[in-house]
């Protein structure tokens, strides 16, 4: 074996250990870089710390958003389509923030069952187009926006 | 008048997006810059290196040394 | 064959050939992409004029993948077959492809705060995208850490490998984890989820800023071997005068 294929097999099995090493590490660590939670794991999941702060994500229910009328208090639904959650927000929320439009909330349960959030993000999905398309994709029922992806 | 201050403000999103494209025309540019001025930098250190030992052959030729 | 290269004076004629074809066109795209980008594409359904972000951020985080990945392989060739151009050429990437990834932190920033809500979260995607930035400065100070420099060029060439499972940690990280940061547009399965007409200055400004690259890339590897046959010469010079 010449000194050139010794160098070429250490680099090829050292990127492999790697490789592997970092597979098994991010298998162990996929519940741990949770951003967030969905409304049905705060059902089905033990692990969640519930006494902390913790990040929740899902749609905005259809009709749940109720605006502020003379505080900053926004309240509204977010859902997975399977599980609901309540939430209450005094703040500014982002621009983008409207019924249907992915959002992850950051704050705790109370003891009444809502969900009070210190933050509220937006998270819009990986679609790019002209509003003149958007609308016409609606108006064809083409628009599959919003609803596809729950989770 | 009233055309390029609606452009500037890009329905209200105008400073993110000048920032945006600020930044990056600063970055890239300035490591473009930068690039261009190590060159000349080293050309001239060069030079005077050669202006320095003139027994020295010149090595811009076609059999010039191999760099180790 | 490639070995010949690794003279500087045919470097140079090869580079002094190659340049105007990587700077012209990259200047024409990028002036035709920030046209298309700034003055001539629609706003988004969503998002309004912001989307214009998309048009730097996301052909900048293609570069910061794409330059770290052929550092990487650079490296790779460096260590293996101990061609002396590889380092030369992994060494002048670094810093690009540092710029690249700083371009695309910021614009994403600046893009996260009007849309998102905040100028940066840690979910997968964003913590990930900062540890290349990280791979690119400890690459860069790894290299200038030892006094021999073929030690310095080896350390950071191990770094730099060791990094690469990073670049495929940051595509698949929308994937695998739930992220602030929405999936990929453009390189899917499915086709690209973004209009012709956004698509035109994406692509515009993404090969420009690939030509570009080239162009400061071989700039900066004429300057590093230059710097070599200077140090070479200024220690020829003090050989010669010590010996005298």
């Amino acid at each position: 074996m010449t000194r050139k294929q010794r160098r070429m097999n250490f680099v090829m099995l050292g990127l492999a250990t790697l490789g592997t090493a970092a597979a098994l590490v991010l298998t162990a660590l996929e519940d741990k870089i949770v951003f967030f939670y969905s409304p049905t794991d705060l059902v089905t999941k033990t692990t969640i710390p519930k006494n902390q702060q913790f990040r929740v994500g899902g749609l905005v229910k259809e009709g749940t958003w109720k605006k502020p009328e003379n505080g900053l208090t926004h309240n509204f639904t977010v859902t997975d389509l399977r599980h609901d959650i309540a939430i209450s927000y005094k703040g500014i929320i982002p621009d983008i923030f409207r019924e249907g439009q992915g959002v992850v909330v950051l704050g705790k349960v109370q003891a009444n069952g809502i969900f009070r959030a210190d933050e509220v993000l937006a998270k819009h999905d990986e679609k790019y187009m002209p509003p003149e398309v958007a609308a016409a994709l609606k108006k064809s029922g083409k628009w599959e926006g919003g609803k596809a992806r729950a989770e | 008048m009233q055309m390029l201050s609606e452009f500037l403000a890009m329905g209200g999103y105008g400073s993110f997006i000048w920032a945006a494209y600020g930044t990056a025309a600063i970055v890239l540019l300035g490591l473009l810059y930068l690039s261009l001025r190590e060159l000349r930098a080293t050309g001239a250190e060069i030079a005077a290196l050669e202006a320095n030992s003139p027994r020295r052959r010149r090595m811009d030729d076609e059999d010039g040394d191999e760099i180790k | 064959m490639i070995q010949k290269y690794a003279n500087p004076a045919r470097f140079n004629r090869l580079a002094a050939t190659l340049l105007p074809w990587f700077a012209w066109p990259a200047a024409i795209l990028i002036f035709a992409g920030l046209y298309f980008a700034l003055f001539n594409s629609p706003p988004d359904y969503q998002q309004g004029e912001s989307v214009r972000i998309m048009y730097v951020h996301v052909p900048s985080a293609w570069m910061a993948l794409f330059v770290y990945t052929c550092m990487a392989i650079s490296c790779a060739v460096g260590l293996i077959w101990k061609h002396p151009l590889a380092h030369i050429a992994a060494q002048a990437a670094a810093p690009i492809g540092a710029c690249f990834t700083f371009v695309c932190l910021m614009t994403g920033s600046l893009w996260g705060k009007p849309i998102w809500g905040t100028w940066w979260v840690w979910d997968a995607r964003l913590t990930s995208v900062l540890i290349l930035f990280f791979l690119y400065l400890g690459f860069l100070a790894l290299q200038n850490a030892f006094d021999d420099p073929a030690r310095g060029e080896r350390s950071a060439a191990i770094l730099a490998l060791v990094g690469l499972i990073n670049v495929p940690i940051i595509h698949y990280s929308v994937v695998w984890w739930n992220t602030l940061h929405q999936p990929a547009s453009v390189i899917k399965m499915a086709g690209p989820a973004i209009h012709s007409s956004m698509l035109l200055p994406l692509f515009l400004m993404a090969i420009g800023f690939k030509l570009y690259f080239l162009t400061l890339l071989l700039l900066r590897m004429k300057a590093l071997m230059m710097a070599r046959r200077a140090r070479g010469m200024s220690m020829a010079q003090l050989h010669h005068q010590a010996a005298e």
